[in-house]
């Protein structure tokens, strides 16, 4: 039953710097197939996924296409050798005609061409992707994402391409327009074209994958018959065993309610959302990409206005419209990208860590250096920075000491919520460990966090309550000890398989 | 467009290795030190009279109408806003607006607050106008415009006299037998210096600088620090338009011709990193009086004005590029 | 379609107008002037020499009864370029045209334009360049060469009759470079001193007395025991190096002999003996001049080869009539450093105050 494969990789190492992406990964694919690719952000999925378009070179390791070794050194080596990449980001131009696009850059037309000739070539690529009813000579900016996402893949076929290669082509789409992208799939697959589709939604794989290859650490497993295969089975293979014992202790016991959201409503969530943080509680938002958490922790920091209900705090409404009234009504709040307003990358830790702070180390104005150094260096012991690195500057330090610093310097202002997105992002294990038992230690101290990260592990183990969101939407709200990793995996992926009676 | 275009060349830095990279920023600061020094030392040399005291003060004065531009312009890059460019035209107002109330029979006292309350405002209304999120060089520049064209209309296009030599001593007084100006030049750098490095203000400037989402998501506030800054920068511009109008008891609108290009060169030379974050006024200053001593190392070796300006302009080209090898970027 | 195709055209009329109105401002009145309408070309007037030239021009105009329309364009030769196509396109009636270019090679194409229109066109201000004697009709303005021989002369004049100093060397502190102005009177001066003094050095400095200082206090010093005589080429200039001869304990007109080549408002130099003179070299009546020279060419329709320098009397400006010539030049008259020679100063019944206050 084996049909041949078409791309074969052996043994393929790749890093980047000190961080090894893949060590050592088997991969390969059949004509006329759908191979999905799963698993954590970081778990090498786009780094395979580069090295077959040409955009990478593996360090070592061979690369077959239909038996013969090949090197792909470009983009354009790739494209010769008939494969074709479709990245996340839309590479199409709003401002040229859908024909014009499918043909930027190809060979589709001499060193002439009308409007018309160029629209009679397209015309059979878009309806291979179905849109056979889409004017060619539109403009390709006025088309919505799903179908300029389809124009990218025609745009793929009219260079002849064999293999696929489809980056999240549905993160931003909705449901009906997934369908239309699922189905074109399908369909190119039945005509002979192979396919690798890169996905987070587990039910897409179900839904159009022959075969799926689950990626974790850099290493893959052998592919799998997805028709074998069952939910449960795939999210245990996608996170492995982890270690428990990364996470601190839960709290034991929580103070009085410090801040509560009630009905409020704000852009990126379809319903309203009550949800209430205890002082002393961590307070975990689970759930991927624009699913509306994100949206919430912003509001509460004055980032993003609230369009209906109220925010309230010791039981007083507060409703603040800037992120300077939130550090007033003490709400610290560090985003999920710290190098770009989470600390100061040319000054150095002490200016870091007392920038919050600047009117207890300036008393009349004039900087005091014994008050400054002072607070830079009990904030640098609290989260264990070392004092002899506090001259240097912010953007010389790890990821981690990054983090500490961007967490550290809040701490200065003791807020009593400090809200964190992805507070791991790019920080290597041990510090994470390290930065999880900070967390911990404030909110002993009466503090409370509310933290939103796409890393399920991280949400389940170091919050004392979980919320996941899926588009929009809350799935549920429950304490953590209540709910298993694969529920929330299912919660924050795929809500619609989940057994009843679990929606909050 | 120019302002993007200076910010892609001279691009954050990328990290690279902790040592070398302090090493080299400590480098920085020196380089346009040394080459003063090293400028001393061969002009010395090679000139006479060149390292006399006499020539060291005419220096200083040389180099301070825009030394003390370049010292308020300091504070506009290093909070990351790159250049304001109507420091010429700031200070032909400026100048205009003192000759016409010392013309209309304003004691001195009177004259300088007012020019110098104006000059604020105008720096301020600038500075609003910025921190709403307009690009300041070309904020600058219409407002430059606008400037120059009150002026002309303050002077009626012609020599505006001062009436009486009252305020001569401000622009020709030698107290200690050094100029009005060059004092003012160097206890602005110094002032500006201890403010920059020693005051919350000064701080905020710098974090400001270094990066303008991080120091808002701390709470600092991005309007007070652009007004101040420009404030600065137009109290600046009005002293030297002050001291310009007080030397020959006159005013004209077309005074202090290529003063903006020579503040940006003082920044330049003084190695100011355009991104913001980092340097200092006295950089500036020393910047101003490197460029100070070249041309009058040109001067006295009897250079044509294009070989000096060849030479300016190599200098200016030159340290961009060096600091921006210093600065970690290949 | 027609009615597509007369909107079209409907619109780019408007289009037209509204760049019209907007380039040559006050057209339309042209016509109510007996005389008719002369176009003037020239650098921006925020630039005070050529605010004064204009309100002269404009003046002897309204005087001779015409309606003189300023077209002034800043920053760069290009920009007038497309004044002047505007301006023609605009087909309005006009007498004659005053071309004052940017700079003077690069608008060529423009004269060329100009002279096309068939209309008189005097060149003002900025002496013609060779081999567009085709182009234009006559030249009006200022001889640098002479300004500058002048000046020379009562330098030359003064040293012999000063007790105190012994001419010999000295500096030439000029306008900007690239001024051909300022390169013209520099060369015509030192041909004029020519053997009898020694130029240590020529600096480039700018217009206004803080261009002046800052030369002059930096060039001076190494040779204040040498220098004994500065010519500068305006009074603003002089005023400057003034200065930096006293910060180095020179007295001005005493120990060194400075002169200005052409005034300005302030006298005060001239009077307390600090420079030995100037020359009246009038904005006002340069414009003034150059809108007679086309007044009378509109005239008698006769232009004379050769040069013609107005005569400089004292009261009786020169006559409406008569033919002009090629290049007619206004008078420089060089003026004392007495009180008395600036007081009784008169030219065409203009004093000193009013020829160079701008």
């Amino acid at each position: 039953m084996h049909r041949s494969d078409l791309l074969r990789m052996t043994s393929v190492k790749k890093s980047y710097g000190s961080l090894v992406a893949l060590k050592g990964v088997d991969f390969n694919l059949r004509e006329g197939e759908v191979m999905a690719l799963l698993g954590e952000n970081g778990a090498g999925k786009s780094t395979l996924v580069k090295l077959i378009a040409g955009l990478a070179q593996p360090d070592s390791g061979s690369i077959e296409i239909g038996g013969r070794s090949v090197k792909l050194r470009s983009p354009q080596h790739s494209l010769e050798a008939g494969i074709a990449y479709v990245s996340q980001e839309l590479s199409i131009v709003p401002s040229l005609t859908v024909a014009e696009n499918i043909c930027l850059g190809g060979h589709v037309h001499g060193p002439f061409w009308t409007d018309r000739r160029l629209a009679a070539k397209v015309k059979p690529y878009l309806e291979l992707v179905g849109l056979g009813d889409v004017d060619p000579s539109s403009f390709a900016g006025g088309l919505s994402v799903a179908k300029q996402q389809l124009v990218e893949i025609a745009r793929m076929l009219s260079r002849n391409a064999k293999i696929l290669i489809l980056d999240e082509p549905t993160a931003a789409l909705s449901d009906v327009e997934i369908e239309k992208v699922l189905g074109v799939v399908k369909k190119l697959a039945s005509e002979g074209r192979s396919v690798i589709y890169v996905t987070h939604r587990l039910g897409e794989v179900f839904e159009i994958a022959d075969r799926v290859t689950i990626f974790r650490n850099g290493s893959s497993f052998d592919p799998v018959e997805v028709a074998t295969l069952d939910i449960e089975q795939l999210i245990t293979s996608m996170l492995g065993r982890r270690l428990n014992e990364m996470f601190p202790p839960r709290a034991t016991e929580l103070g009085k309610p410090i801040l509560s959201l009630r009905n409020l409503r704000v852009a990126g969530m379809e319903s309203p959302v009550n949800m209430e943080v205890k002082r002393g509680e961590i307070l975990g938002f689970a759930g991927q990409l624009g699913c509306g958490a994100n949206a919430v922790i912003r509001a509460i920091a004055g980032l993003n206005p609230v369009l209906d209900g109220s925010i309230a705090m010791d039981g007083k409404t507060v409703n603040h419209r800037d992120p300077g009234a939130a550090i007033e009504l003490g709400i610290a709040y560090c985003s999920d990208d710290r190098k770009k307003d989470g600390i100061f990358a040319g000054r150095n830790l002490v200016e870091n860590l007392t920038s919050t702070n600047l009117n207890r180390i300036s008393p009349g104005g004039v900087i005091s250096a014994a008050r400054e150094k002072a607070t830079a260096e009990q904030l640098a012991q609290q989260f264990n920075i070392r004092i002899d690195r506090l001259q240097s500057l912010a953007g010389n330090l790890s990821g981690g000491n990054q983090q500490k610093v961007a967490l550290g310097k809040w701490i200065g202002i003791s807020p009593s919520i400090l809200l964190v997105e992805e507070p791991t992002r790019g920080v290597d294990v041990g510090a994470r460990a390290e930065i999880y038992r900070h967390l911990r230690v404030l909110t002993e101290k009466g503090l409370a966090v509310i933290m939103c990260s796409s890393d399920n592990q991280e949400v389940l183990g170091l919050s004392d309550t979980v919320v996941t969101f899926f588009r929009g939407k809350i799935v549920r709200q429950c304490e953590a000890e209540a709910i298993d990793l694969p529920a929330l995996m299912r919660d924050v992926t795929h809500p619609e398989t989940n057994s009843p009676g679990v929606a909050a | 467009m120019i302002s993007r275009l200076l910010i892609q060349n001279l691009a954050p830095i990328d990290a690279g290795d902790g040592n070398t990279f302090a090493r080299r920023r400590k480098l920085s600061l020196a380089f346009v030190g040394i080459g003063i020094l090293a400028l001393l030392l061969f002009g010395g040399l090679t000139t006479p009279g060149f390292l006399t005291l006499d020539n060291l003060l005419v220096i200083v004065r040389a180099a301070s109408i825009t030394g003390i531009v370049a010292v308020g312009m300091s504070y506009i890059t290093i909070s990351g806003n790159l250049f304001a460019l109507s420091a010429e035209e700031l200070a032909v107002l400026a100048a205009c607006i003192f000759a016409y109330f010392m013309g209309a029979g304003f004691d001195v006292v009177s004259s300088v607050m007012i020019t110098l309350v104006a000059a604020v405002v105008f720096g301020s209304i600038q500075g609003v106008v910025i921190s709403r999120g307009a690009d300041p060089i070309i904020t600058s520049l219409a407002f430059g415009a606008l400037f120059q064209g009150l002026a002309s209309v303050v002077s009626g296009n012609k020599q505006m006299l001062l009436g009486s030599n009252a305020a001569e001593w401000l622009g020709t007084g030698r107290p200690l037998g050094i100029p009005m100006q060059s004092w003012a030049f160097v206890i602005l750098a110094l002032i500006g210096w201890v403010v920059l490095k020693k005051t919350r203000y000064g701080r905020k400037i710098l974090l400001m600088g270094a990066n303008k989402n991080t120091a808002q998501a701390t709470g600092l506030n991005r309007t007070l620090v652009v007004i101040v800054a420009m404030s600065v920068f137009g109290l600046c511009c009005a002293l030297v338009g002050i001291s310009g109008a007080a030397q020959f008891s006159r005013a004209t609108a077309t005074m202090f011709p290529g003063l903006n290009i020579d503040v940006v060169a003082a920044i330049l030379v003084g190695g100011i990193a355009l991104q913001g974050g980092r340097g200092s006024p006295l950089q500036a200053a020393f910047g101003a009086v490197f460029i100070a001593l070249l041309q009058n190392y040109m001067l006295l070796h009897a250079f044509t004005s294009g070989q000096r300006m060849m030479v300016i302009g190599a200098l200016v080209v030159a340290s961009t590029l060096g600091y921006h090898y210093l600065q970690g970027k290949r | 379609m027609a009615t597509t195709a007369n909107s079209t055209k409907k619109f780019r009329h408007r289009v037209m107008s509204a760049a019209l109105a907007a380039g040559v401002a006050l057209a339309a009145p042209a016509l109510a002037y007996a005389d008719g309408r002369v176009v003037v070309f020239s650098p921006p007037s925020t630039d005070n020499y050529i605010a004064a030239w204009q309100s002269g021009l404009k003046k002897k105009a309204a005087d001779l009864g015409y309606e003189a329309s300023f077209i002034e364009t800043t920053r760069d030769q290009s920009e007038q370029d497309a004044a002047v196509q505007q301006e023609l396109a605009a087909g309005a009636d006009t007498a004659g045209y005053i071309w004052w270019p940017f700079i003077n090679a690069a608008g060529t194409n423009s004269l060329r334009s100009l002279s096309r229109t068939g209309k008189p066109v005097i060149f003002a201000n900025q002496y013609p360049l060779e081999g567009t004697e085709s182009l234009w009709t006559a030249y009006a303005g200022i001889d640098d060469f002479a300004n500058a021989k002048t000046a020379a002369e009562m330098l030359l004049k003064a040293c012999d009759e000063s007790s105190t100093v012994k001419c010999d060397k000295g500096l030439i502190v000029t306008f900007p470079a690239g001024f051909s102005a300022g390169a013209d009177r520099a060369k015509s001066f030192r041909e004029t001193v020519d053997g009898k003094l020694e130029v240590l050095q020529e600096q480039p400095a700018g217009f206004t007395s803080q261009d002046g200082y800052k030369v002059g206090s930096q060039i001076i010093p190494p040779v204040k025991d040498d220098v004994t005589w500065v010519y500068t080429q305006n009074d603003s200039l002089a005023s400057g190096i003034v200065q930096a001869l006293t910060e180095v304990g020179k007295t001005p007109g005493k120990d060194v002999l400075v002169i200005g080549g052409t005034c300005h408002g302030d006298t005060s130099d001239l009077t307390s003996g600090h420079v030995i003179g100037t020359e009246v070299q009038g904005a006002y009546l340069e414009g003034w001049y150059t809108m007679q020279t086309l007044h009378r060419y509109l005239k008698t329709g006769v232009v004379k080869d050769g040069k013609v320098y107005a005569e400089a009397t004292p009261d009786a400006p020169p006559s409406d009539e008569g033919d002009i010539s090629r290049y007619n030049f206004i008078p420089s008259p060089p003026v004392g450093n007495s009180k008395e020679a600036v007081e009784g100063f008169r030219l065409w019944g203009w004093t000193m105050d009013e020829l160079c206050n701008y």
